[in-house]
């Protein structure tokens, strides 16, 4: 079933539309899910409450992607539980991931946060906008996804030492391109 | 800046990122397309000379001990095609012909039920009018909350992507039974029914219960959750210390005794049902490093009806080694392992009680450890 399929069952309201949804982009949602909560009944609910966003929100948005749309509502649903549930659960791979990040775009003089997520968020997109496509695939697939390395680099073809070189020179980029923008 | 605000930027990138990142193959993001490259060039399984050199070499990393002859292994665990590695935690895919006939039987018969009761579900026409409180979504709502307001009675708050508060809406006792019911409907856990079997009306329980007495099956309803107070902070009625929790195994979930040889350094939640399936996740200390790994095991009775699908993980199946280890408590379990996941499982009289471990470097003395804080003989009625 494609998308338009998929956007038109919950237009109608059809009760297909959960089910349908979940057969096509379910196991990815999930996956996502399990890569930021290292838990698969977590996962499993996580996805559960994605699904329920998408009824809840489609109508009246008309995503362009409803995978896209799924996967970024079941992230979002995963990134609170992952913060509500405390240092003690934090052992996922997307924890290993923002870890990464965080210690290579740490603050350069200061452990205060000199800006807001929103502010952030428009910098990486401005960010990613100058990066190659397939370093930008790369940098979406380790800290959005939350994939390991090794998965990453499978996806995209190339061997981990090879992606772990690409990652590390991007993310000097962002830390260069975060500096420039006065975020850090 | 710390990893919650970088988390939360990363959630604001571009939808059009996400889908490029989405047009790569690998993992799920991408079923059944694990094989091919961005280019469309098929990456060729290894040979199976290098299978046998790969367990090796892993057996040989992983210490004396560990061997790669049991080759059931994963096949009581994978889904299948399409599904190769992907590993069902909930339902045992395949049976040693050294096992009892009468296991296999029930475990056909719940498939068997299982392809009927989903030819059913596709078919079935939605016959529920939405309620009106749905019809009015303020624009730009990313989520609803609903609660009890001061008065007794009911507001709808509706926030937008980053959480700011749109509108607040009051809904009368009416509109919110309304909500309510509509939502059970949705989620699918009408009457009490396990949300996984998606019941949505009295005529759906009705095609169930038929369906599951033709193959003599019974069904989960009901799910009680335990969690603890220790590792989550939470009190009240269903909170309880590391130690109650593992007592609750014997007490309340059909187990002849405490199921815990030791009291694990942390529970993430209990959950049970009163058939005897139940799902204990917990925490446990690695002895080789210090470092803290989630185990979450599964109990599946035979005899109810499971799709085999509430509760699945990835593998990569070629990573694995597979070996017999016996329990403290004596019994043969097989566990499956590539060095920083490990499954173990066994078939028991009435179940298979199924444990995924992760994710950690671990050493095989460190499975071991793990597999013993479990008595497998004492699981079951």
């Amino acid at each position: 079933m494609d998308d338009r399929e998929l956007t038109a069952l919950f237009f109608e309201r059809s009760e297909q539309a959960i089910s349908a949804l979940e057969a096509s982009h379910g196991a990815a949602a999930k996956a996502l899910a399990f890569n930021v909560l290292g838990d698969m009944r977590d996962a499993e609910e996580c996805l559960s409450d994605g699904l329920l966003a998408v009824w809840n929100t489609v109508p009246p948005t008309c995503p362009e992607s409803m995978k896209a749309y799924l996967l970024g509502l079941t992230r979002n649903c995963a990134l609170d539980r992952y913060h509500l549930l405390g240092a003690k659960k934090r052992c996922s791979r997307f924890d290993t991931a923002m870890d990464e990040l965080a210690y290579c775009i740490a603050d350069a003089d200061t452990a205060q946060s000199v800006c807001e997520a929103k502010e952030l968020g428009a910098a990486i997109n401005a960010f990613l906008a100058t990066l190659a496509k397939e370093d930008r695939q790369l940098f979406v697939r380790r800290f959005w996804f939350g994939d390991e390395l090794g998965d990453a680099a499978k996806a995209l073809g190339m061997t981990p030492q090879r992606a772990s070189l690409r990652l590390f020179r991007t993310k000097d980029k962002l830390k260069r391109f975060l500096m420039k923008e006065g975020m850090l | 800046m710390d990893k919650k605000l970088i988390s939360e930027a990363l959630g604001c990138i571009d939808e059009d990122y996400i889908i490029e990142a989405l047009e790569l193959s690998g993992g799920a993001y991408a079923r059944g397309k694990e094989n091919e490259t961005m280019n469309g060039r098929k990456i060729t399984k290894p040979a199976r000379i290098l299978l046998i050199a790969a367990a090796l070499a892993m057996v040989m990393a992983l210490g004396v001990g560990a061997y790669a002859a049991d080759v059931f292994g994963f096949r009581a665990l994978i889904l299948g095609d399409p599904m190769e590695n992907v590993v069902s935690l909930t339902k045992a895919q395949d049976v040693p012909e050294t096992l009892d006939a009468a296991i296999s039987e029930k475990l056909a018969a719940s498939k068997a039920a299982w392809d009927e009761w989903s030819e059913y579900k596709t078919n079935r026409p939605f016959n529920m009018e939405k309620p009106e409180v749905y019809e009015y979504i303020p624009a730009g709502t990313y989520r609803m909350e609903v609660f009890e307001n001061s008065e007794g009675g009911y507001s709808a708050s509706y926030y937008d992507e980053n959480d700011e508060l749109i509108e607040e809406k009051a809904m009368s006792a009416e509109e919110y039974e309304a909500l309510r019911a509509f939502d059970e409907v949705m989620i699918g856990n009408f009457d009490g029914y396990d949300f996984n079997y998606n019941v949505c009306s009295e005529e759906d329980a009705d095609k169930l219960e038929e369906i599951a007495a033709k193959y003599g099956l019974v069904l989960k309803r009901d799910v009680n959750i335990a969690w603890s107070s220790e590792t989550t902070g939470q009190s009240g009625e269903n909170a309880y210390t590391n130690e109650e929790l593992a007592e609750l195994t014997s007490e309340k979930m059909g187990n002849s005794g405490n199921i815990f040889a030791k009291v694990p350094d942390g529970f993430d939640k209990a959950y049970w049902y009163d058939e005897g399936s139940f799902c204990v996740s917990f925490y446990v200390t690695l002895p080789s490093s210090g470092e803290q790994v989630t185990c979450y095991g599964y109990n599946s009775m035979y005899g109810t009806l499971y799709s085999g699908r509430e509760v699945v993980a990835e593998a990569n199946v070629d990573e694995f080694a597979s070996r017999e280890y016996v329990s403290a408590d004596g019994t043969v379990l097989t566990i499956l392992e590539n060095g920083s996941e490990a499954y173990i499982y066994v078939f028991l009289e009435d179940s298979f009680y199924v444990q995924h471990i992760g994710t950690a470097d671990m050493t095989v003395k460190d499975v071991n450890y793990i597999a013993d804080y479990i008595s497998y003989a004492l699981i079951g009625k």
